[in-house]
């Protein structure tokens, strides 16, 4: 299955893999378009994967390949590869924003460095730097610090720095890089400072360096298209790490570097599928969720409601985490499936809450078959239900915004209208927001935002199942523009799962968390997000089969020289 | 061809959107309004004195609001001592803190930094703010330091509060969710050993120099292989190293000087734990000892910005129960609350001896956030100094007209009296925020604020 998939994604054809030109059966482009621009068919070729470079006409261009940031989360994983630092200093760097139109928080477009990032990123370096060469553990991880002389001191400095700064800048270090290094060594010692301070303060210096701070790709020629530039190895095995561990590379993959397998499609294909079969790709996938569904968000907030406590949103958040773990992971599930399995994972404070479940003890989460009747999937998680409401009140026009935006890629704008008070007398929300989804100027976007949300009525502020709201009957049947008639949560998820945009949207949601950049509406991402659709649609929307066709695009294989 | 269709991508992304247009912002954010007066504002402090001030004397007279024109005026009895900064000093009048809905005093200091009513508990009382604070919201926007931000207090947590955060004796409110109330540290010598009694486990300066010196060379070689998009922005990120290289090495300027920790063994930071709901019980030592308890306050507060162990900081001279006397300017009968109030008999003689004393320590603070010399400008320059109370008019609670004083540098232009009529309080919290270079248009409550209040800068 994979092979044909990769086929079918390549797209420009310009692999070096001399297996990967061979078609596979993986052509079909799903039917679907790009984020409502109608596929341009412009450049005239074939998506299944002809080599279009032989044509004269290019029509899948790789994107550029801009500096991409380590985020808190890879900062954190970075130190801990290297010099074993689990105390996640990275947590003290400024937060990283997400914007209106970008989900996620790794967006290279958002990160220019401020005042606040430049000065966290030095003084973090010097605790990093700090733990690492205190007396208790210097040694353990450089011998010859034990018993440093005067004598041998520069051999030593000299091996630490040959050492350790080529795995922080993920690249070999030419002669004179090393000799800066060791001339700071010797300068701090010069100045009075010892062996470690001298080594903390290289330690500092290395890891506040763009070459550590910013995943750098200089990239090598191309040879098979002329404009066109490919990672090197030690860049590759870069991506690889970051994408599916959010950490440096390995030993196992600066092997792969050395022996130059990640100069062909299938090497990185090979490593890809060993870095997502260890469970620390679990942490980039839940990464994933937790922002596409803004989980995070559950963090301090705040309820009228006294039976919602910061830890219950604590627990609510590990709750929907695990279940995307598991359906993913351990079940192997199919997007369309995890929209409608009839499980969650809930301990003993959730079950009774929301599951109805009176007998579950512990504070493990363990998994519940779900009341049909009452829920299905993750689009009923009480988690991703509070978690999109920021204030108090179950707002079926924040739902429905988080349906149609982040999941189905409807692109309404965030708040462009007039503002329209909703009816404060109605007593179920869809009385209340008759007012503003009825009002002309609102119901282009309200009428299926709202639409949306109100099929989700049946559940509260704080995520919990209700059929009344104030003794009266909650009315959940919604006639969606683009769905028709669904009554309810179920139908509202069944009807959604099967639904061309759901699978065309969690293709591009990858490619942009995969990418840290904004799709542009042009026909090299429209391309794109075609051809991994396609493998997609190929695999029977299989998302481990997803994240490892990402890594076999044009745009993960190669890249343009701006 | 390539570089075409590249070019082509690029205004695509750019064009035709209002929501592609935010990077840009979010760019733009970065540069901030450089000021012909000086140095961009990268210090807040803020002031709080209880119980407002006296509008209307007992001989009929203004005590506070000064006389004459916006650049030409001649300083309030009560302002008098504030005469040897009066060329750094702004006097706003006329700005009315409409945002203050709630109980009479609470609501005050509520709202006296957030812009916010008090919010409602779950059952029913009244609470905290419902907005953060705008120091708060201040030491989110600057560099970090050891201590985000410091707030201190004076004979804090009086009456009604017995020692312990309430509604009444709160001024800074955390820039979280629940806009979590920040309590005031009080007691001064444990302030002085957290500020000062520790030396900062880091090398010598001048290692951070050879580390920044280091990466600066990194950013330089780097940044010309690349494309203009990253090369720019490591550019960016290479001024950021350059501007931390001359803060370090101002830190270590002879300008920090922890101040001396005298004695105030009987002065008792909890005395409020003590204390009852009317103010009978009383703790007249501690009382007396407020003047030297508040110049060490002031002066750590002064080097706490000086040393870089933080950027934003607050004062309260105690709470708006204010229930404490004032022996020192022969008041230790009754306390301070007694000649607030109508029903006590509301003097204002009195309140007119408390307020002037209070802008004589404001002063002492101006001047010694001026003498700090940070080599192109003083500590000062940079700062912005915000004084303010719960109310304007003791007896009635009223909070229009409230006695405001801005002073310092940041792109404030000193020396003025300005009569707004009927502004906004709001509006100048966010004029204030304006000058850190956040671009928002509106804080607090934004039903209260119109825009930045104009003219300040």
């Amino acid at each position: 299955m994979l092979v044909a998939l990769v086929a079918g994604s390549a797209c420009g054809g310009r692999s070096l893999d001399p297996h990967a030109g061979e078609k596979g059966g993986a052509g079909d482009d799903g039917g679907s378009s790009f984020a409502g621009v109608p596929n341009s068919g412009g450049s005239g070729t074939d998506p299944g994967g002809a080599p279009s470079g032989d044509a004269g006409t290019p029509s899948c261009a790789p994107p550029a390949s801009p500096l991409r940031r380590l985020s808190r989360f890879e900062y954190n994983n970075t130190v801990r590869e290297l010099l074993g630092d689990s105390t996640e200093p990275g947590n003290a760097l400024p937060v990283e924003k997400t914007t209106s139109y970008f989900d996620f928080d790794n967006d290279v477009a958002s990160q220019s460095p401020t005042a606040e990032g430049v000065a966290t990123y030095l003084s973090i370096a010097k605790g990093v730097a700090q733990r690492a060469t205190s007396s208790g553990t210097f040694a353990s991880w450089l011998p010859c610090a034990a018993d440093v002389t005067a004598a041998t001191a520069s051999t030593c400095a000299r091996r630490f720095v040959e050492s350790f700064a080529p795995l922080a800048f993920r690249r070999a270090l030419d002669s004179e890089e090393v000799s800066e290094l060791t001339d700071l060594h010797a300068s701090i010692t010069n100045s009075g400072g010892s062996f470690a301070d001298a080594t903390a303060g290289v330690i500092a210096a290395v890891l506040s360096a763009p070459e550590f701070l910013y995943r750098v790709e200089l990239g090598i020629r191309d040879p098979a298209g002329a404009p066109t530039m490919r990672p090197s190895g030690e860049e590759m095995a870069a991506r690889i790490s970051y994408l599916f561990w959010g950490a440096p590379p390995d030993a196992v993959l600066r092997k792969a570097v050395a022996s130059g397998e990640l100069l062909t499609a299938s090497g990185v294909l090979a490593q890809a599928k060993r870095l997502l079969a260890d469970k620390r790709s679990h942490a980039v996938v839940a990464t994933f969720f937790e922002q596409l569904l803004v989980l995070g968000q559950l963090n301090g907030l705040r309820r009228s409601d006294s039976v919602y406590t910061p830890a219950l949103g604590q627990t609510l958040r590990a709750a929907t985490q695990r279940y995307f773990e598991y359906e993913i992971f351990e079940k192997g599930a199919s997007w369309p499936s995890i929209w409608t399995a009839p499980e969650a994972f809930a301990n003993a404070q959730l079950a009774p809450l929301y599951y109805g479940i009176s007998n579950l003890t512990g504070d493990s989460l363990q998994k519940v078959m779900l009341d049909p009747e009452q829920r299905l999937g993750f689009l009923t998680d009480p988690g991703v239900l509070i978690g999109v409401n920021p204030n108090d009140q179950a707002n079926p026009d924040q739902r429905g915004a988080l349906v149609l935006n982040r999941l189905l890629c409807a692109g309404i704008p965030s708040h462009s209208g007039p503002e329209v008070a909703f009816n404060p007398t109605g007593v179920t929300a869809r009385d209340r927001w008759l007012s503003v989804s009825s009002s002309s100027a609102c119901t282009n976007c309200h009428s299926e935002m709202d639409g949306v949300g109100l099929a989700l009525e049946r559940y509260d502020s704080i995520g919990r199942y209700r059929t009344h709201e104030d003794g009266q009957a909650i009315d959940t049947r919604s006639e969606l523009p683009s769905l028709g008639v669904v009554d309810g949560a179920a139908e509202l998820a069944r009807a959604l799962s099967t639904d061309p945009r759901t699978q065309t949207c969690f293709v591009q949601r990858w490619l942009e968390f995969s990418s840290g950049r904004q799709l542009s509406a042009g026909i090299d991402d429209e391309c794109l997000t075609r051809n991994v659709n396609a493998a997609f649609v190929a695999s029977g929307y299989d998302v481990q089969e997803l994240l490892l066709a990402l890594t076999q695009t044009d745009a993960f294989l190669f890249f343009s020289k701006e | 061809m390539k570089n075409f269709r590249l070019s082509r991508r690029t205004v695509l992304r750019g064009a035709g959107s209002i929501a592609l247009a935010l990077p840009w912002l979010e760019l733009m954010r970065e540069e901030r309004p450089a000021h012909a007066g000086g140095p961009l504002a990268r210090r807040f402090v803020g002031v709080y004195t209880p119980g407002g001030t006296v509008h209307l004397g007992r001989d009929g007279t203004d005590k506070w609001t000064p006389t004459g024109t916006e650049t030409d005026f001649a300083l309030s009895p009560i302002l008098t001592p504030l005469a040897p900064v009066q060329k750094q000093l702004i006097v706003p009048t006329g700005i009315d803190m409409v945002s203050a809905i709630g109980e009479q005093q609470q609501a005050g200091i509520v709202a006296l930094l957030t812009g916010t009513p008090q919010a409602r508990l779950s059952d029913g009382r009244l609470g905290y703010a419902s907005g953060p604070s705008l120091d708060q919201v201040i030491a989110g926007l600057l560099p970090k330091t050891d201590l985000p931000s410091l707030g201190l207090a004076v004979r804090w947590g009086t009456g009604r509060s017995h020692g312990v955060t309430t509604p009444s004796d709160i001024l800074s409110f955390a820039d979280d969710q629940a806009f979590t109330p920040l309590p005031p540290r009080i007691d001064p010598v444990l302030i002085w050993q957290e500020l000062f009694g520790v030396v900062a486990p880091q090398g010598p300066p001048n290692w951070d120099k050879s580390i920044l010196d280091y990466v600066a060379g990194r950013l330089m070689r780097l940044a010309p292989k690349l494309g203009s998009a990253d090369k720019h922005r490591l550019e960016e990120h290479l001024s950021r190293v350059r501007e931390l290289e001359r803060n370090i090495s101002m830190a270590s300027a002879v300008q920090c000087q922890p101040p001396t920790l005298i004695d105030t063994s009987e002065y008792d930071p909890k005395a409020g734990l003590k204390g009852d709901d009317s103010g009978a019980v009383k703790d007249r030592v501690t009382d007396a000892a407020i003047p030297k308890v508040g110049k060490l306050m002031l002066d750590m507060l002064v080097m706490a910005l000086a040393c870089n162990k933080t950027s934003v900081a607050t004062l309260m001279w105690s709470d708006t129960q204010a229930k404490y006397t004032l022996p020192w300017l022969q008041l230790e009968a009754d306390e301070v609350h007694y000649f607030y109030q109508s029903d006590g008999g509301y003097r204002p003689a009195e309140c007119e001896r408390i307020g002037t004393w209070y802008a004589s320590q404001h002063s002492y603070l101006i001047q010694q956030l001026a003498a700090v010399d940070l080599g192109t400008h003083s500590l000062l320059d940079e700062t912005v100094v915000l004084f303010g109370s719960e109310v304007s008019d003791p007896p009635s609670h009223r909070k229009v007209d409230m006695p405001f004083l801005l002073a310092g540098g940041g792109g404030l232009r000193g020396g003025r009296f300005i009569k707004y009529n009927g502004a906004s309080h709001n509006d100048l919290l966010l004029a204030i925020l304006n000058l850190f270079g956040d671009p928002r248009s509106s804080f607090g409550t934004s039903s209260y604020c119109t825009g930045p209040l104009p003219n300040l800068s």
